[in-house]
């Protein structure tokens, strides 16, 4: 279907107003639906509108695009027993888990109300853990000159070999 | 202690202060919404161990509330001096603030989610309060499994906090733009950037004072910095908006101007009583005109931000020890201001 308004973009967002008993509806693509006066009019805008929705205070206005709609299934949350319908009636998912059962039916409501779809800021604190301990880790003053004497070594320069030798052993003086 | 909201500082520009909210849940329960009364106290205790316990010196700083404990008048003050929000002063079920000394930084558990990390400072300083909400957060997560996936990062019982769980916000004095007419135009072109504004105690609330809270709506696909840094771009704009239009009173309507604050000022210090609205209002005047530089900042005992959350009838029937009726209130409203200012 196209957006009501440009009629060139697919609309993803279905409106819904009642505003005093009247009902309008309109079907809009994201951009139009963003800049659009029907919601100034009303004096919300496209998140308040959308986000009044999901508290389930909705009356006044409805949105919700393709990912709600299509595939609409009954699937239930194994660990909190909350369905789909619950979250689209409260607003609200049940535990954790359910963003794991509702996975591809929440990428499109997080595109519609969010924008972005994969979390791209801090990690857990378990994969934090996991690449601090990783992360290599900070070389002392001996270690460092351990690997440049190797480096020396290897490539037969003798002179610079022992001068390194030299600075070891009088760190090592210098810790004793 | 000195509370951070009685930081003289917060009297000397737009911005009154800033915030940072991370949203929080642990593995294995339901959202709050659907806890059992003993799975909510356990998420209670497992919280409040993983900030208050014999590690951790920064627990010491903190202060352990249970929210049924309270008496109304408490919670109310504790609402008004943004430290609880409105949802967890009304749940009957188990849940719990754990409080800084300075009050700049709150935990508040079983409220909407499981975890809520709230870090205050005066001034425009996000930084700040970002550092400090960071670094507890890593704390409660060293003991306890936050819920996270990988795709939708930190998971939270409502789909608009999904992602980074980050709320940050500035308070912002904004009385020229408010009288001037603007700000339905404001918060239609900050929602353009995924921001939005409201008054001063959040979602639904009447704009009090010329008091603005802005902040960002989008939590997820973008980092904590990104979206930090378009609410700083955003905001710098507004301050800027702001400045202008007091420079231009300033320059133009100087008379005009004066008076009001003045008439403003006076009426604070000679009335008998007054509700809260029209405090609000005065004290919003009497702010332009210190930091316009009209009246002497001397005048008020304490920076007008914090007066503000005093004449709010918690914290006042706090003050006075006992709960008052509308027009008790009015008349200890008017005798505090009486001391206050100078
Ligand atoms: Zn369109
Ligand atoms: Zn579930």
């Amino acid at each position: 279907m196209l957006c009501d308004k440009c009629k060139t973009n697919q609309a993803t967002v279905h409106i819904r107003q009642n505003i005093n008993g009247k009902v309008r509806e309109y079907d809009l693509c994201d951009k139009c639906a963003a800049a659009s006066n029907i919601l100034n009019d009303v004096n919300m805008s496209f998140d308040n509108l959308f986000e009044g929705f999901l508290n389930g205070m909705g009356h006044g206005g409805m949105l919700y695009g393709d990912g709600l709609y299509s595939n609409k299934g009954t699937d239930v949350c194994s660990i909190c027993g909350s369905t789909f319908d619950d979250f689209v009636n409260g607003g609200r998912l049940g535990c954790p888990e359910c963003y794991d059962t509702f996975r591809d039916r929440l990428r499109g409501v997080l595109k519609n109300i969010q924008g972005g779809v994969r979390h791209t800021g801090k990690g857990s604190p378990e994969a934090r853990r996991i690449k601090a301990q990783t992360a290599p880790k900070e070389l002392t003053e001996e270690e460092k000159l351990k690997n440049e004497l190797d480096v020396a070594i290897k490539n037969e320069e003798y002179e610079k070999a022992a001068e390194l030798r030299d600075k070891i052993r009088a760190l090592k003086n210098k810790e004793e | 202690m000195t509370k951070w909201y009685e930081d003289k500082a917060l009297d000397s520009n737009v911005v009154l202060s800033s915030r940072v909210r991370l949203a929080r849940n642990i593995k294995g329960y339901p959202f709050s919404k659907r806890l059992t009364d003993e799975q909510a106290k356990k998420i209670v205790e497992e919280v409040k161990n993983s900030v208050i316990n014999d590690r951790t010196p920064i627990g010491k700083t903190f202060q352990y509330i249970y929210m049924p404990d309270l008496e109304r008048n408490a919670k109310l003050a504790m609402l008004e001096n943004h430290v609880v929000s409105p949802e967890l002063i009304q749940k009957q079920t188990p849940c719990a603030v754990l409080v800084n000394d300075d009050n700049s930084i709150n935990i508040l558990v079983n409220e909407e989610d499981h975890i809520r990390i709230q870090a205050m400072c005066p001034g425009y300083n996000i930084e700040k309060a970002w550092e400090d909400a960071d670094r507890i957060d890593n704390l409660i997560g060293e003991s306890v499994k936050y819920a996270y996936d990988e795709e939708f990062g930190f998971l939270t019982a409502c789909v608009t906090n999904v992602g980074t769980g980050l709320r940050a916000s500035f308070m912002l004095h904004l009385p020229m733009l408010e009288s001037n007419g603007r700000i339905a135009e404001l918060a239609n072109s900050v929602s353009k950037f995924g921001m939005t504004i409201r008054g001063i105690y959040g979602e639904g609330s009447k704009p009090l004072g010329a008091i603005y809270q802005i902040s960002n709506q989008v939590t997820l696909g973008k980092s904590e910095k990104e979206i930090m840094d378009l609410l700083k771009n955003i905001t710098s704009q507004i301050i800027d908006k702001e400045n202008a239009l007091r420079e231009l009173a300033i320059k133009n309507q100087h008379t005009e101007l004066e008076d009001t604050v003045y008439r403003a000022l006076g009426t604070l210090k000679y009335c008998v009583k007054i509700n809260s609205a029209e405090a609000m209002s005065l004290l919003s005047k009497v702010r332009l005109g210190i930091v316009s530089g009209i009246i002497d900042p001397g005048c008020c005992k304490s920076n007008i931000y914090n007066v503000m959350m005093n004449v709010q009838s918690g914290n006042l029937q706090s003050r006075i020890g006992h709960s008052a009726n509308e027009s008790e209130r009015d008349i200890a409203r008017a005798k505090y201001l009486k001391e206050i200012f100078v």
